[in-house]
């Protein structure tokens, strides 16, 4: 029974590591940081499906690369999501910020500066998380985070006290599992001038998707965000939270795009905005491969 | 070659008075500042440097692996040094990861009976490890063979540190002055 219970607290999604985590940005000084998180990536590294997962998404973006340079490669994404959740952990626990540096920074006022709602989309790709934390705070423009549940019920309740405890209360997190509530909420959202920020490079399980083309294969991207921008004739920015090393972050902004309807088929116009996302994540995607923090196979044959 | 922005070499990003002297002798050195430019944002925190944070991270990583070295030759006097210093490396290693579990928890107990607070512990952990690895630096010192030096070679950096942060007080103005010109915090609340 105590076993089965440390089981679940410290499998892959259990609670214990979110809790370590918290109680470690304040104990572990920072010039230890960088073995702590070394070993805590080597040792996530036996999480065998995660791993295979980074892989199989390594050997599309490095097609014909040897085993041991993908395993490599699968440690550096490892390392990587480590430092993002502690720095993530780091802001919301003793307000730690990094240094930022902006690429496309007239698409990022342009964003910040329009009394308009916008839909911002990103990737799960460095610190989202720790993105939309500060600029929510900076801004005072409601933001709601769109993502999927927790695997385990009391890691999402730990998160979600979290967040209420340390966050302002302009960020919220809608689950993308009650789909149809949610779209209501978001559009009101957008309607009222507030940004919604969603990951469009993983569909859920309830989630409409789209076929697209990443790396020459096959995917399933989400079509949410673009029939919520269609539904809404809100802009959508493509926005990446880039770490380029010890706190310090790069945000790339691309050009806001719109999908609007042109014809009596409302699938292609979506279809259309989904391709031309899957060119915009391949290209960020292929340059900070050791960002992208997929743990599932996003090539539709591999992910079945 | 990366543009640097004056803020990321304000002595206001680093917490060891060695490397808060020497940003301060470099901004200088360099004379006037470059103009800002609007897309970086430098944030002024004394362990923002992430120099700092390796330089001290990997120089505590090897002063213990040599003390821990030391101690299995003295052990087991059949081993080679190469042999030594790989079982010290790792064994510096696993304590470097582990010895702010083993001090977390006591602290843990102080900081719910409210002696303690919660942001005040990191802090207390530093200090700890600083004074367990000059107490050890002490112990070196006294020994015969190589050690003595890597003992001699802590305690002076130590004795520098110390005498680089008495600079550091008398400049206190200058310092502050320097911070102020070469901008940064934009972020801070």
């Amino acid at each position: 029974m105590i076993f089965s219970d440390f089981k679940r607290r410290f499998g892959v999604h259990g609670v214990g590591w979110r809790k370590l985590l918290s109680w470690g940005v304040h104990n572990v000084p920072s010039h230890l940081e960088p073995f702590v998180i070394a070993t805590w990536a080597a040792i996530f590294m036996l999480w065998r499906e995660g791993r295979k997962g980074v892989s199989k998404n390594l050997r599309l973006i490095f097609p014909g690369s040897s085993e041991i340079a993908t395993f490599f490669r699968a440690y550096r994404v490892f390392a990587s999501h480590a430092w993002s959740l502690s720095d993530s952990s780091r802001f919301q626990e003793r307000r730690t910020i990094p240094d930022w540096e902006f690429v496309g920074f007239d698409h990022f006022q342009r964003l910040i500066r329009s009394k308009e709602g916008a839909i911002i989309l990103t990737a799960h790709m460095g610190n989202y998380d720790l993105g939309s934390f500060l600029f929510s705070e900076k801004l005072k423009r409601p933001l709601t985070v769109v993502r999927a549940p927790e695997a385990e019920e009391d890691t999402g309740e730990f998160i979600d006290t979290e967040r209420e405890r340390t966050l302002s209360s302009d960020i919220k997190v809608g689950y993308n599992a009650s789909s149809d509530s949610l779209a209501i909420e978001l559009i009101e959202t957008l309607r009222s001038g507030g940004f919604v920020a969603i990951q469009g490079d993983l569909v859920s399980p309830t989630a409409s998707a789209m076929s697209s083309s990443l790396f020459g294969k096959k995917v399933r991207l989400p079509a949410g965000p673009f029939a919520l921008a269609m539904a809404s004739r809100a802009l959508i920015y493509p926005l990446f939270v880039v770490r380029m090393g010890r706190r310090s972050y790069r945000i790339i902004t691309l050009p806001p795009g719109s999908v609007h309807r042109t014809g009596r088929d409302r699938a292609v116009d979506l279809q259309r905005a989904v391709d031309a996302w899957a060119v915009q994540l391949e290209t960020v995607v292929r340059k900070y491969w050791f960002q992208w923090f997929m743990f599932t196979p996003v090539e539709e044959e591999s992910a079945r | 070659m990366r543009w640097r922005h004056p803020a990321e070499r304000s002595p206001a990003r680093h917490k060891l008075a060695l490397f808060k002297l020497t940003a301060f002798l470099s901004a200088v050195m360099q004379g006037s500042p470059q103009p800002r430019e609007e897309n970086f944002v430098f944030v002024l925190d004394e362990e923002q440097s992430a120099t700092e944070c390796y330089a001290r991270g990997f120089a505590l990583l090897t002063i213990v692996t040599a003390y821990i070295s030391f101690f299995f030759q003295q052990l087991i006097p059949s081993i080679g040094f190469p042999t030594a210093f790989a079982s010290g490396l790792a064994a510096a290693w696993v304590a470097l990861n582990t010895v702010f579990l083993l001090m977390g928890v006591p602290l843990e107990m102080v900081r719910r009976a409210g002696l303690i607070e919660l942001r005040q512990m990191g802090s207390i952990q530093t200090v700890t490890i600083d004074i367990l690895v000059m107490l050890a630096s002490v112990w070196a010192y006294v020994q015969d063979g190589w050690i003595h030096y890597a003992g001699v070679l802590w305690l002076s950096v130590i004795v520098c540190n110390g005498l680089a942060q008495v600079l550091v007080l008398l400049l206190g103005s200058r310092i502050r002055e320097v911070e102020a010109r070469l901008g940064g915090n934009e972020f801070v609340n």
